[in-house]
């Protein structure tokens, strides 16, 4: 398998790991995926004071399909991938994933998204090999096979020489792979990722871009934000443009007219 | 610049002189009346706060079961124990903090250029000296104040064991910056050698003659197994040895790598600058050293996420590993502390298991990283499918196994198979682990904290700052305190267990708030 296809690790509807499988059966079990968008923001804004860190936002995302979100910096970007993540609560419009509100304590929403917003956590005295396998691990899935995939995601992103590396001994933009890898070592039908292109050169950006795609064609729903015209060029289906008035499609009465979507 | 000037530069204590007159002129430096302030508050917190408190000393010390240690036989002994041990102590914190350290931009701007270290870096590694000289002979003088009201102790003596605990300071100073100097390895070498020796002179007494450990020992104006003619010559041996030290100073000064220095200072400021604002935790985060060895070792094995995390955490600290064992060394020791406090007379008891709790409680963050990173995770995106009660609970397996296996080691030499000291001390134990786990979710300094509250003696919003910072050694050793002055173990084991139902809630509010 060489760079930029890796086997994406979801959580698929009908071989998802045991412990899942087991989860998805309990009485509590969230409604099935089906064909429903697994992503449906209405009018989703957040509103601060007098200050609007989102104008209201609609749209609805479906699996195997990639949104990207764009505009200016302090346009909202970040605040809609945190609201969907359920690390901010939106003050106006509605927003559910896999058909529930975002909730961190609803261990069905933490198995179903998976998400790059800010630096994620580290071990400081884990190796990038160890961080991938433990995180794979820990969602039910076998240590060897964990392990397996671990790889597979430096490969794929082109560094796996720094398996055996301790976190602090990460340039930059390595750290950024990483933090990728990461996010990907875990199963999720979501993935929210937050300028995944920071600190990456060109060709690295390519590899990422191909990576993500390969992700969302074997199934996985993606949001991501993005400063990026070539990134969103290579991975996304439609781009939502925030803060901004300029090609509008209809959003019913929900939508800004500031924000505008972009098939 | 002339040329002239560079072939003839001023002398070094006119170039330092102009770089200390130019920072002098800056626009935040103290004004006169910055000045009379400190000192107006420095003469107030000596009035208020330190006389009082010398004083309280020294009665707390006069009572019967203090002074009955202080005047025991083997309490020369242990004063060469506690010098050996005070040596071996400045060697380590000399590569964590040196005496001869500046900010960043003095070590830049001044220690930098050509001239010799030992001018540059003079004047802070005096200032050390100086503070840990004056410390070092203010706790030999109220230890001979207790001594002369209780026992009639001549000036002289006291006189003598001043000199000679300023003597030791001296030679504390040079021990700490030989720490400096050397390379990690080559210091840790260093303290492991004058750990030993202390070791071989707390067991075979007359070695103390040979070695300055056993000279300041000499001089404790106590009855004691030390002939006559060594108690004599203690002193000046004493002072020769720290006279010849000081005397290496300047090349030791000179020989202080740049690179080494600018990174401590560097270290420091940021660690400054951090705990300025409230972040304790990223302040001492500064000098956790990162792992560098191990990266070979696989660390996540076994089928049970409970086997995969205790092997994570174990394999985590191993990977720095004398950290590693200077915790486990301490635990033992904390242990050991606990125990003697549990069965501790009245004054004495409630103080040495306090001591106990706060060194444990220090001494558990060498296995609780994995507590730091299970708070980290609480607050970022779901990466692991466990909940944030099970990340903690799963890392708190490792800091629990090694805090009941080595402060039981502790308590086993002290109490031996004493069935309730050693319940107790286990309580305690859990305890602890319990409120580093809390810790870890502490989360930044409340801005209401950083309100101004006036005093006469100025803003006491600091005292606010500091308990907050300090809340978890304070309730640490506050409830191995109280657990040591139980009537009996049901009492102490419902003390500790109210502590640590305590310590569980506080963390669960705080982690529901991130």
């Amino acid at each position: 398998m060489g760079p930029g296809r890796v086997a994406p690790w979801r959580r698929n509807r009908s071989g998802s790991p045991a412990d899942d499988q087991a989860a998805d059966r309990a009485t509590d079990a969230p409604p099935s995926p089906g064909t429903g968008p697994l992503v449906a923001a209405r009018g989703v804004g957040v509103r601060i004071d007098d200050a609007d860190l989102l104008l209201p936002v609609t749209f609805d995302l479906h699996a195997g399909h990639a949104l990207a979100v764009r505009g200016p910096n302090g346009s909202g970007k970040t605040t809609l991938l945190r609201v969907v993540a359920g690390l901010a609560e939106p003050t106006s419009g509605t927003v559910l994933v896999g058909g529930r509100p975002p909730d961190d304590r609803d261990r069905h929403f933490r198995a179903r998204l998976a998400a790059l917003v800010g630096p994620p956590p580290l071990a400081r005295n884990l190796t990038l090999h160890e961080h991938l396998a433990l995180v794979g691990a820990s969602w039910g899935t076998t240590t060897s096979d964990a392990t397996e995939h671990g790889h597979a995601l430096l490969t794929g992103l082109g560094i796996d020489r720094l398996a055996r590396r301790f976190p602090h001994e990460l340039s930059s933009g390595q750290a950024q792979l990483f933090a990728l890898a990461l996010t990907l070592a875990r199963p999720a039908d979501i993935l929210l990722l937050d300028e995944p292109e920071q600190r990456l050169d060109a060709e690295r950006l390519e590899v990422v871009a191909d990576l993500l795609r390969g992700t969302v064609d074997a199934g996985t729903a993606l949001l991501v934000a993005s400063h990026s015209p070539t990134f969103v060029e290579r991975v996304a289906d439609a781009t939502i443009v925030l803060g901004s008035a300029e090609h509008v499609h209809d959003l019913g009465d929900a939508g800004d007219p500031r924000n505008s979507v972009r098939a | 610049m002339p040329e002239a000037a560079l072939l003839h530069p001023p002398d070094p204590a006119r170039r330092l002189a102009a770089v200390r007159a130019v920072h002098g002129g800056r626009g935040d430096a103290r004004s006169t009346g910055d000045v009379a302030y400190v000192v107006y508050a420095t003469v107030l917190v000596l009035a208020i706060v330190v006389a009082p408190l010398v004083r309280g000393l020294v009665i707390g010390l006069s009572g019967p079961e203090v002074l009955g240690v202080l005047t025991a036989p083997s309490a020369a002994r242990g004063v060469g124990v506690v010098v050996g041990l005070l040596l071996a102590a400045c060697v380590l914190l000399g590569q964590v903090r040196g005496p001869a350290l500046t900010s960043p931009f003095f070590t830049v701007a001044v220690a930098g250029t050509d001239l010799p270290r030992s001018v540059t870096l003079r004047r802070p590694f005096c200032t050390a000296t100086a503070l840990l000289v004056t410390s070092s002979a203010l706790v030999a003088a109220v230890l001979a104040w207790v001594l002369h009201d209780a026992t009639g102790l001549p000036s002289s003596s006291a006189g003598a064991l001043v000199l000679g605990a300023s003597a030791v300071g001296l030679l504390a100073a040079v021990a700490w910056l030989l720490g400096q100097r050397l390379s990690p390895a080559r210091a840790s070498g260093l303290a492991g050698i004058l750990a030993v020796v202390t070791g071989l002179h707390a067991v075979v007494p007359t070695i103390g003659i040979l070695v300055p450990t056993g000279w300041a020992g000499a001089l404790w104006p106590v009855e004691s197994s030390i002939p006559s003619w060594a108690e004599t010559a203690a002193l000046p041996a004493l002072v020769a040895a720290a006279l010849l030290a000081v005397a290496a100073v300047p090349r030791l000064l000179d020989a202080l790598g740049g690179v080494e220095l600018l990174a401590q200072a560097r270290r420091w400021e940021t660690a400054g600058t951090s705990a300025s604002a409230g972040d304790l935790s990223g302040a001492l985060g500064q000098f956790r050293p990162p792992p560098r060895t191990g990266r070979a070792w696989w660390a996540v094995r076994g089928r049970s996420s409970v086997g995969r995390f205790v092997v994570r955490d174990l394999v985590g600290a191993l990977r720095t590993p004398a950290r590693a064992a200077g915790g486990a060394l301490v635990l033992v020791l904390a242990g050991t502390l606990l125990a003697t406090g549990l069965e501790g007379p009245e004054l004495l008891g409630p103080v040495v298991a306090a001591v106990g709790a706060v060194v444990g409680y220090l001494a558990l963050g060498v296995v609780a990283d994995g507590f730091r990173h299970a708070a980290e995770a609480a607050s970022a995106p779901t990466l692991y499918r466990y909940g944030t009660g099970s990340l903690f609970a799963l890392h708190g397996l490792l800091p629990t196994a090694c805090a009941l296996l080595l402060t039981g080691a502790g308590t086993a030499v002290v109490a031996g198979p004493d069935l309730a000291i050693g319940s107790a001390v286990a309580a305690l134990a859990c305890f602890l682990v319990l409120v580093r786990a809390r810790d870890s979710a502490k989360g930044p300094l409340p801005p209401q904290l950083l309100t101004p509250v006036s005093t006469p003696a100025g803003d006491a919003s600091g005292v606010a700052i500091v308990v907050w910072q300090a809340d978890a050694l304070i309730v640490s050793a506050l409830v191995a305190a109280a657990a040591s002055t139980a009537p009996d173990t049901p009492a102490r084991l419902l003390v500790v267990a109210l502590g640590g139902l305590g310590a569980v809630l506080s963390a669960r509010a705080r982690l529901r708030r991130t």
